[in-house]
């Protein structure tokens, strides 16, 4: 039984340090990008596994100490899960209706001057 | 053998240094999109700490602060969006 409980806190702890790694690279995101749209994109690409992997985490850790409590932790892993990436859509959403500047790299036709003919057909 | 508490505690320390850089968009970002960007990531950050706090120092109610907190800052970030965007919070 001591075997699990150590088994449970080692992966506990490769999957806090994992959520904290996706953070600092969602921070590094938020502070680098050029871009509103980037920034969002960055930061809710970023959140979302790390707080899946973190709240695993504690859960793990958890479930060796209390295990009716840790319910709770499973309830904030899920609403977080579902509330993180409509907050962020939201917030894109609101980047484009008021006309937020993009940068000068943003294209929107990748494939334009790529030398393909059906542009003249049409 | 780490022990487990030095891993939540360095965890504890590096979320702190990544919600004081989140902050540092929170306030000088160029755009409004952009305060409310850092804003949003400084909540789910320090909820996650929160969670942390909780299972250093083996307090459960600590649990039910997060949750409410987690709440209180993904509705706060969609009220301020609506608005900004409506100009009233109807409908």
């Amino acid at each position: 039984m001591i075997y699990l409980e150590t088994i449970l806190r080692f992966l506990a702890g490769i999957f806090i340090l994992g959520g904290v790694f996706f953070f600092v690279c969602a921070t590094v995101g938020v502070i680098r990008m050029p871009d509103s749209y980037n920034r969002a994109h960055t930061s809710g690409k970023g959140d979302s596994p790390g707080l899946l992997l973190s709240l695993l985490g504690v859960w793990l850790y958890w479930l060796t100490i209390n295990p009716l409590e840790s319910i709770k932790i499973l309830v904030i892993l899920v609403f977080m899960l579902l509330a993180n990436p409509i907050v962020v859509h939201a917030i894109l959403r609101f980047c484009y209706k008021t006309r937020i500047p993009w940068t000068k790299d943003t294209t929107f036709h990748l494939l334009k001057d790529t030398g393909s003919s059906s542009d003249k057909e049409v | 053998m780490i022990e487990f508490l030095f891993i939540l505690k360095l965890s504890i320390t590096i979320l702190s240094f990544t919600i004081f850089f989140c902050l540092y968009r929170a306030v000088l970002g160029p755009t409004t999109a952009d305060r409310i960007i850092g804003i949003n990531v400084v909540g789910s950050k320090s909820t996650i700490a929160l969670v942390f706090l909780a299972a250093i120092f083996q307090k459960t109610s600590f649990l039910d602060i997060a949750l409410l907190y987690a709440m209180l800052v993904y509705v706060t970030t969609l009220a301020f969006v609506k608005y900004l965007e409506h100009r009233e919070l109807g409908n």
